[in-house]
């Protein structure tokens, strides 16, 4: 075996070697060992439940003369109850319609209302120091931190005013309370 | 005088109890428990939310509607009915799409459930909450581009009859949702546009590679050397 083929060899054996080296130890300037990460990713549900009782519902002013005005409902307060499944914080828009009846009707703006909330919940301050009116289109009135097991109350106290010279007869009115998860922005349109 | 007042009093105290049982309370309860729907083109999502009256005394009648669909998506929603009711000795033809009846909660699922019924459980309170479900089924058009979001917005609008006052009050609740449409198989494939993938002189090729290449070169080389045709004199 002349001296030539051992040489060759040799630089086989070597070539391997360093390969081998090369591939797992040996690391540029400049470069430090790094770590493999595995990431996943994991996901949960959350069911939103929202439950709310009205209490003091019908709202019932009675019997009243034409021109007169700041009459209270009774009984009062109506209370927007946020039951303890409610376990998502959430928003009440409300508004109404027309009083109507056979002998004519009267706008909602006669219906007026202050709200008090929860100490934890949030109220119109338009309508939390002062009265609202009601109107066609819905009105933000209170929102309230999830109640995730204990009730939470706020109250619409109801006034109504008589346009002077109304017909006489029984008017109907509708107030919708419109309830939904923050975030959600339906009840406003 | 003194016996016609006690005798006003008792009944009174007697009469109070029932009076106050028969205030009315309107209740409206809902879970949704989802708001994002994956499906994929041409298919129909059955979307579904639970509506529950638990704390309420009066039936509670329920009409379902539609209040944004901007993408024109086929719903159907469950069917409105006229149902006739006896309300205080009053047939009253009432238009709904589902009406739920006062079912308080329960410490333990029925063995028997009534049909119909759903027993919902929350991480609130330890009692389970009796509730029907509504389905509404939406389809995906079947040419849906990939990756589209659409957003549906439905409302529960809740009345309750009988009593009688000056102005009706009703519940309303929105259910929002986003409908994001995917392939049915999964696929994962390298996008490389044109004009991209290294420049210069880069070939690719990894460090190891190169160096045997060089070695595998030299190697050629000293066999060249070897084994070429020696030179006569």
């Amino acid at each position: 075996m002349n001296s030539g083929r051992i040489a060759i060899g040799l630089v086989f054996i070597i070539a391997l070697a360093a390969m081998l080296v090369f591939k797992t130890s040996t690391m540029p300037a400049g470069y430090a060992v790094t770590s493999v990460i595995n990431a996943t990713s994991a996901s949960v549900t959350v069911n939103g439940v929202v439950d709310v009782l009205l209490l003091n519902a019908p709202v019932a002013f009675g019997g009243l003369d034409s021109g007169t005005t700041n009459n209270p409902a009774s009984p009062t307060p109506m209370y927007v109850n946020y039951t303890g499944n409610t376990n998502v914080n959430v928003e009440t828009y409300i508004n109404g319609s027309n009083f109507t009846a056979t002998a004519g009707f009267f706008a909602i703006g006669n219906m007026s209302y202050n709200v008090t909330v929860s100490v934890t919940g949030y109220a119109n301050s338009s309508c939390n120091t002062s009265r609202c009116r009601y109107t066609i289109a819905p009105r933000f009135v209170f929102n309230e931190t999830a109640p995730l097991g204990t009730a939470k109350n706020a109250s619409i106290y109801h006034y109504i005013d008589i346009p002077a010279g109304q017909a006489p007869d029984t008017y109907t009115g509708s107030i919708r309370v419109c309830t939904e998860m923050i975030g959600v922005t339906v009840c406003r349109t | 005088m003194r016996k016609s007042i006690c005798c006003f009093v008792f009944c009174l105290l007697f009469m109070a109890p029932i009076l106050a049982a028969t205030a009315p309370a309107y209740s409206l309860g809902t879970m949704q428990p989802i708001n994002v729907y994956v499906t994929n083109p041409g298919k129909t999502v059955p979307i579904e939310f639970y509506i529950f009256n638990a704390y309420g005394n009066r039936v509670t009648h329920v009409i379902i509607s539609v209040v944004e669909n901007l993408d024109n998506l086929q719903v159907q929603l469950p069917p409105l009915k006229t149902n006739m009711w006896n309300i205080s000795g009053i047939m009253t033809p009432i238009e709904e799409n589902l009406y739920v009846e006062p079912m308080p909660m329960v410490a333990e699922k029925p063995a028997n459930p009534p049909e119909g019924v759903y027993y919902l459980k929350t991480t609130n309170v330890t009692d389970y909450i009796p509730a029907k479900k509504v389905t509404v089924n939406v389809t995906i058009p079947a040419d849906a581009q990939l990756g589209t979001e659409y957003k549906l917005n439905l409302m529960a609008d809740a009345n309750w009859y009988g009593e009688l006052g000056t102005a009706q009050v009703s519940q309303s609740r929105p259910f929002s949702y986003r409908l994001v449409v995917v392939a049915e198989n999964y696929s994962e494939t390298l996008y490389n546009p044109p004009g991209e993938g290294g420049g210069g002189w880069s070939l690719g090729l990894s460090n190891e590679m190169v160096f045997g290449i060089v070695i595998a070169v030299l190697v050629i080389v000293i066999l060249f050397q070897q084994f070429r045709p020696k030179r006569h004199r």
